[in-house]
């Protein structure tokens, strides 16, 4: 595979692309829709990206992908990533972290570990009740017996799917 | 579909389509038979809008007041372009309001049949909805309970 160098601008336009894509179409490969990105990483760490690429599937589980490949240098950007958010202040340079004293480390970490904790606690609510909102007893302990789920889980898909009984069993089944 | 115009590609992705309709389909009618089984027909409910399904269907299709009709019916009676029109009519007043009600959906045709090759129909959700809430509010789906 010729590469093209980041940053640049170029279109290849074989003139037999356009038939090896009908070639391919004909040997029964599906477009697969919605891929945005295709990287190829080699050895070294250079990252070989193609945007936008067409890619088909065979059968068997194979894939053909079209599109320009360009060397994406990660460690490159990375490091231009980095110059920039010091610039900017978001990241400390390294003279900051000298300067500072083990105690505000440890003091910084705690805050951050306090910070955590009080995340996961809002996350955490599955042993909790939850409101049931105006949904009938029957309908939740109807769903959580055919779905074999729990109260928490029935009602959240009664919420869901507005009431609709059979909507949110199937919604909990798949 | 004429033989010009036929194209392998597209072919495949709207049998795929299809196919997805279809495992809809019988899912959410095994779902629903499990309900019956569950739980008497005339004491479920389906919906929110259940009340408002039925009343509605009654208003709009007063032929269907009679129990017999509701319990058994041809799919040529819902698919003349007359009942179309009406039934079009029908499933836009519940258009944003009840889930999937312009979804594929299995409806039999017999409430004394369980589904079948031959008694059921593809309709839409809400024409689903209209006649088997009909029917359970009639007990027409009670026998299913307990089977």
């Amino acid at each position: 595979m010729s590469a093209i160098p980041q940053n640049a601008n170029v279109t290849i336009l074989s003139k037999n692309e356009k038939k090896a894509r009908e070639a391919i179409l004909k040997l029964g490969l599906k477009k697969v829709a919605g891929i945005i990105r295709v990287t190829f990483r080699r050895k070294n760490n250079e990252i070989v990206a193609i945007d936008n690429p067409e890619v088909f599937r065979s059968a068997g589980g194979n894939y053909v992908v079209f599109g320009e490949p360009k060397i994406d240098d990660f460690t490159q950007k990375l490091a231009a990533a980095q110059q920039q958010a010091q610039a900017s202040g978001i990241l400390p340079s390294e003279k900051d972290i000298a300067t500072k004293s083990p105690e505000d480390i440890q003091a910084d970490m705690q805050a951050a570990a306090a910070a955590n904790d009080n995340a996961t606690a809002a996350n955490d609510n599955d042993d909790e009740e939850v409101d049931a909102g105006d949904l009938a007893k029957e309908d939740i302990d109807l769903v959580m017996q055919q779905a074999n789920v729990t109260k928490n889980k029935a009602v959240k898909a009664l919420k869901e799917h507005n009431g609709d009984i059979v909507n949110a069993i199937m919604s909990l089944s798949k | 579909m004429s033989m010009n115009t036929f194209d392998a590609e597209t072919a495949d992705n709207l049998e795929d389509i299809e196919r997805q309709f279809a495992v809809i389909a019988v899912e959410q009618a095994e779902t629903y038979w499990n309900l019956l089984i569950k739980l008497q027909g005339s004491k479920l409910r389906l919906t929110k809008y259940d009340d408002e399904i039925y009343s509605l269907f009654i208003e709009h299709f007063p032929e269907y007041k009679d129990v017999e009709r509701i319990k058994k019916f041809t799919e040529d009676e819902l698919k003349t372009p007359a009942a179309k029109d009406r039934w079009r009519k029908y499933c836009t007043l519940f258009e944003g309001k009840v889930e999937d009600y312009n979804f594929g959906t299995l409806l039999r045709t017999d409430a004394n049949a369980e589904y079948g090759q031959d008694t059921a129909i593809f309709v839409v959700r809400i024409q689903f909805y209209a006649f088997e809430i009909a029917r359970n509010r009639q007990k027409l789906n009670d026998w299913i309970y307990g089977k």
